[in-house]
């Protein structure tokens, strides 16, 4: 039998763990392209020189586990006070509610959790979320990652029309250089932080700066097609 | 098999029980007629499978119902699972989360509908492991082909053979699906595993009140 899956025990070494995660983004899920012309396109069209692919590391059975304990080590006390539900954010957030849940179900916390999509289904109910929604509880977002924040601040806006009480945002890392953190986020009393496990001064955004700071080559072990 | 027989039936009708209650729409006079995916087109049932895999109950017997058909044959030859987005990955994470407590190593990787639009314009997400089979895994096996279509990219894009076989939560055969509607078929190049067909549920919102004495009503909110 491997590690267990629980996250009642205490998160033994916190710092760790966290930089376990770390290296493994680092290290395994960048794309960087070498120097030389831009190997990636961008988002607006033009030309990229890095891309964080984050499913290489949510997909992945070992990086949720760790992550699964750092979440629960510090939301289980806030849900024993205040129970939540958990809302992943279609695509990136969808694997990451369903380790969470999995990990404090086994536990012996039964964690409720729902998806909210892209577009609006067309077709059907022609929803927006999928899975059972609990109308009076309160909703932390789940992503994997936050850029400018635009994602989860239309999400965000999006649960609120449809009644549900925003509790925050949870994300693993604010994973843009060019929008350092905090990401804010209206709630119905205020504004909140983004909460993020990693900030973009936790990986080496480029080739160069990967060298610069490992003295090797790095290694994408996502696939590429 | 990892599960006495007591205990599959018990997990089995479990799932059964909360798919016919939970995530299957049907129509009755309070609940309208469900616009189609062609626009002339009109629903008068329809799966809302995630209403089910998003549950955590449910998500953790289907992770044993897996492995309990599976456990014995991953450990004569070992398999990465491939699942079609958007309904794939929860059961996908349902399956590696019971692979963690059962101390199953497991690649799981997601299959794009259309590739990304930027970045390196891939069709799939995650990473694979080459060389080992890859069994596909969504919630229903229905007349949408996005899991053949998936299936076909794995082998050509990827260069991966198939497992023999695929696994589906519900293989949507039988009650009144005409022959052709019946998609059984489409998987012969390898054996289609499901864990329920259209038999196993109501079939109209009548049948369902006969069933349970009461007439269907989702938990939550339907937006």
């Amino acid at each position: 039998m491997s590690a267990p899956f629980p996250v009642a025990p205490v998160l033994k070494d916190r710092a760790a763990t966290l930089e376990w995660c770390r290296a493994y983004l680092d290290h395994r899920c960048m794309f960087r392209s070498p120097p030389g012309p831009a190997l990636l396109t961008s988002f607006g069209g033009g030309r990229a020189r890095w891309q964080l692919y984050m499913p290489v590391a949510t997909l992945d059975q070992e990086f949720m586990r760790r992550i699964c304990l750092l979440f629960w080590n510090k939301y289980l006390p806030l849900y024993r006070k205040r129970p939540f539900q958990l809302c992943g954010v279609e695509s990136g957030g969808v694997p990451i509610v369903c380790m969470l849940q999995a990990a404090a179900f086994v536990s012996g916390v039964t964690v409720n959790a729902f998806e909210v999509k892209k577009a609006q289904k067309t077709y059907g109910l022609l929803n927006w979320l999928e899975g059972v929604v609990l109308p009076d509880r309160p909703v932390i977002l789940i992503d994997d990652v936050v850029g400018a924040g635009l994602t989860l601040r239309t999400q965000a806006k999006r649960l609120q029309s449809f009644g549900l009480e925003l509790q925050g945002a949870w994300v693993i890392i604010a994973g843009n250089p060019s929008f350092p953190p905090p990401r804010k986020l209206k709630l119905a009393h205020g504004e909140s932080a983004v909460d993020t496990l990693l900030t973009p001064d936790d990986i080496a955004w480029t080739h160069e700066a990967y060298v610069q700071k490992y003295k090797r080559q790095p290694q994408f072990i996502g696939v590429t097609r | 098999m990892i599960l006495g027989y007591q205990r599959r039936q018990e997990l089995w009708e479990w799932c059964r029980n909360y798919i016919d209650t939970e995530a299957i729409y049907r129509v009755d006079e309070t609940h309208p007629m469900l616009p189609g995916k062609n626009p002339k087109g009109r629903y008068t049932f329809q799966f809302y499978l995630r209403r089910a895999s998003f549950n955590p109950q449910f998500a953790h017997n289907i992770g044993l119902l897996f492995w309990d058909h599976f456990a014995e044959i991953y450990r004569n030859q070992i398999f990465q699972i491939c699942t079609p987005e958007p309904s794939g990955p929860p059961i996908g994470a349902a399956i590696q989360a019971t692979a963690i407590k059962l101390g199953i190593k497991l690649n799981v990787f997601s299959a794009r509908r259309e590739a990304k639009a930027y970045g390196l314009d891939n069709w799939f997400n995650g990473k694979v492991l080459p060389g080992v089979p890859v069994m596909m895994v969504e919630d229903i096996a229905a007349s949408a082909p996005f899991m053949l279509r998936a299936a076909v990219r794995v082998q050509q894009k990827l260069g991966l053979p198939l497992h023999r076989n695929y696994f589906t939560l519900v293989n949507k055969v039988g009650g009144y699906f005409k022959k052709e509607n019946q998609h059984t078929e489409n998987y012969l190049d390898g054996q289609l595993i499901a864990l329920f067909t259209f038999n196993n549920f109501s079939k109209n919102a009548e049948d369902f009140t006969f069933r349970h004495g009461h007439k269907q009503n989702w938990t939550g909110l339907v937006v």
